[in-house]
């Protein structure tokens, strides 16, 4: 039996300044799975994401998100940002920045109910923030940020997550921890979930399917086929430096370019 | 001390500063938060136009500047979006322009009649029970609104993609800051002044930032500043006759003295 698609992107066109960002781009999710997007810096990896957020209109092509237009769906989704341009002094406690994952399913005038309240421990639960709940957000440090975005997301329950560059400016020690616990989500809590990452070496370990785009989708399959198919290094302009994690000792498989291999 | 509020100017001024105190300091968290500031500034000076062209027109001075205000701050967010503008550049050219206008028709009627200095720097003396009745309306339909958008308000704040995403209309609910701001501040004249009104726009809210870890916390005190100044600022203004814009806007200063020298928050 095959699995209902949760995304479904369909020859997505997008350009900025008639410079194009997304080229003709087809792909589709499958619900319960665990997806890696990679790609080149300046990829469109980012781009993609925030069409399927309906914070971008493609300028062809279609997008579906549980059968629905993109910006119709956002009570289904979490999403976690690459950073937030935030304000350090930003007078906002840790749990008011979890309540605002809420805000959209709230409505207009109200404020948050008890269930609300409930939604917001339980999510600081799930990513180990209590402790820190009612700190200033500002006063975070990059790991504990991480997870109070994610908090964030995971409070209005969503069937799909979505990350970009979730470990940026996180710890080691702090990384290894976020991606055993995005495991757990797909596990315990059925999610869908979609991971832009330029990590090829952690994101292949953890993913079941890997997206490979630049401007266009490169190649779309389990890690092991779409790195077996040396076709990353098109997408990528040269081929991929790996840092592989299956060892005690993380180390780099770099592959000759073609000047040096002459 | 409390001989002076036995008088009817003085109960009208102090009732003027409450309300316009209260809202003033509610809405210069947001300006503080999304560094508006200077629109402040620009909208406040852009009420001398406004002024202008009423007392040209021989129409209700404060109708033609809330009027001409609420123009002015919704072409400050136009401008800015269809020139692709920062919005402090088309405050800076709406700012001057508005001025400008004033001064042009303030030019055409020589010995227009106007206490021109009252309006610039606010007069305990000028606030009238219908100043009153309009400060009022106005309290009611500001606080009203920021109390049904608090949700929409606090997080444009604090992250605008998130806004975006939650599904809120981010251009039409700074739109609707913008006016709210152009309303208070056209109430706040004729107690605070032109040049002086802006200030209130700011100081709270700073000291709320300067010492709030949470977002409420922010609101309380950027409320009780707005109350001590005036309240203080209202008694100076009589005790040694001096414009009420000034002794209040004095009295905020040296609050956010104090708090800058020993108050700021750590982290």
């Amino acid at each position: 039996m095959t699995k209902a698609n949760v995304v479904e992107v369909e020859n997505v066109s997008l350009s900025f300044d008639g410079h194009k960002v997304l080229d003709d781009v087809s792909f589709s999710i499958q619900a319960g799975s665990f997806t890696g997007l990679i790609g080149p810096n300046g990829a469109g990896k980012t781009t993609i994401l925030r069409v399927l957020l309906g914070l971008l209109k493609p300028d062809g092509g279609k997008v579906r998100i549980f059968g629905h237009p993109p910006g119709k769906s956002h009570s289904f989704i979490g999403y976690v940002p690459q950073s937030i341009t935030y304000d350090r002094m930003f007078p906002v406690s840790v749990r008011e920045v979890v309540m605002m994952g809420r805000f959209g399913t709230i409505g207009l005038g109200r404020g948050p109910k008890e269930k609300d309240h409930a939604a917001v421990n339980e999510a600081l639960s799930v990513v180990g923030a209590q402790s820190f709940a009612d700190k200033r957000f500002g006063k975070l440090s990059g790991g504990e940020r991480q997870r109070a975005l994610i908090a964030r997301a995971l409070c209005v329950k969503p069937h799909l997550l979505l990350l970009d560059e979730p470990t940026t400016g996180v710890d080691v020690v702090s990384q290894d921890t976020f991606y055993k616990m995005l495991k757990g989500l797909v596990k315990n809590m059925r999610m869908t979930i979609m991971l832009v990452s330029h990590d090829l070496g952690v994101i292949t370990k953890m993913v079941d399917d890997l997206i490979c785009i630049n401007q266009k989708v490169f190649v779309h399959g389990s890690p092991k086929d779409v790195l077996s198919d040396g076709v990353i290094g098109q997408a990528y302009g040269c081929e991929a430096e790996i840092l592989m994690h299956d060892h005690s000792t993380p180390h780099r498989v770099v592959r000759p370019h073609d000047h040096e291999a002459k | 001390m409390l001989e002076m509020f036995s008088y009817g100017f003085m109960v009208r001024a102090l009732m003027a500063g409450v309300l316009v105190g209260t809202l003033l300091a509610v809405l210069s968290v947001p300006v503080n938060l999304k560094r508006l500031s200077f629109m402040g500034v620009g909208v406040s000076h852009s009420a001398f136009g406004g002024i202008a062209i009423g007392a040209f027109l021989g129409i209700n001075l404060t109708m033609s500047a809330l009027v001409f205000s609420v123009v002015v701050a919704l072409a400050i967010g136009w401008f800015s979006r269809r020139g692709g503008v920062h919005e402090d550049v088309s405050t800076g050219v709406v700012f001057a322009t508005s001025m400008a206008l004033g001064v042009l028709f303030l030019g055409f009627m020589q010995g227009s009649g106007i206490d021109l200095f009252s309006y610039l720097f606010g007069s305990i003396l000028a606030v009238t029970e219908a100043d009153l009745v309009m400060a009022g309306v106005v309290f009611v339909v500001v606080t009203g609104i920021f109390f049904y958008l608090r949700k929409e308000f606090l997080v444009d704040c604090c992250d605008e993609e998130w806004a975006r995403f939650s599904g809120v209309n981010v251009e039409r609910l700074q739109d609707l800051l913008h006016v709210m701001i152009a309303l208070t501040i056209v109430v706040s004249i004729k107690l605070l002044g032109i040049v002086l009104v802006s200030a209130l726009l700011v100081i709270p809210g700073a000291i709320g930032y300067m010492l709030a870890h949470a977002y409420k916390t922010q609101y309380l005190i950027s409320i009780a500043v707005a109350l001590i100044s005036v309240l203080f600022g209202l008694v100076f203004s009589y005790s040694f006759d001096i414009a009420s814009g000034a002794s209040i806007i004095l009295t905020a200063s040296f609050l956010f003295l104090l708090t800058s020298v020993f108050g700021k928050k750590t982290g």
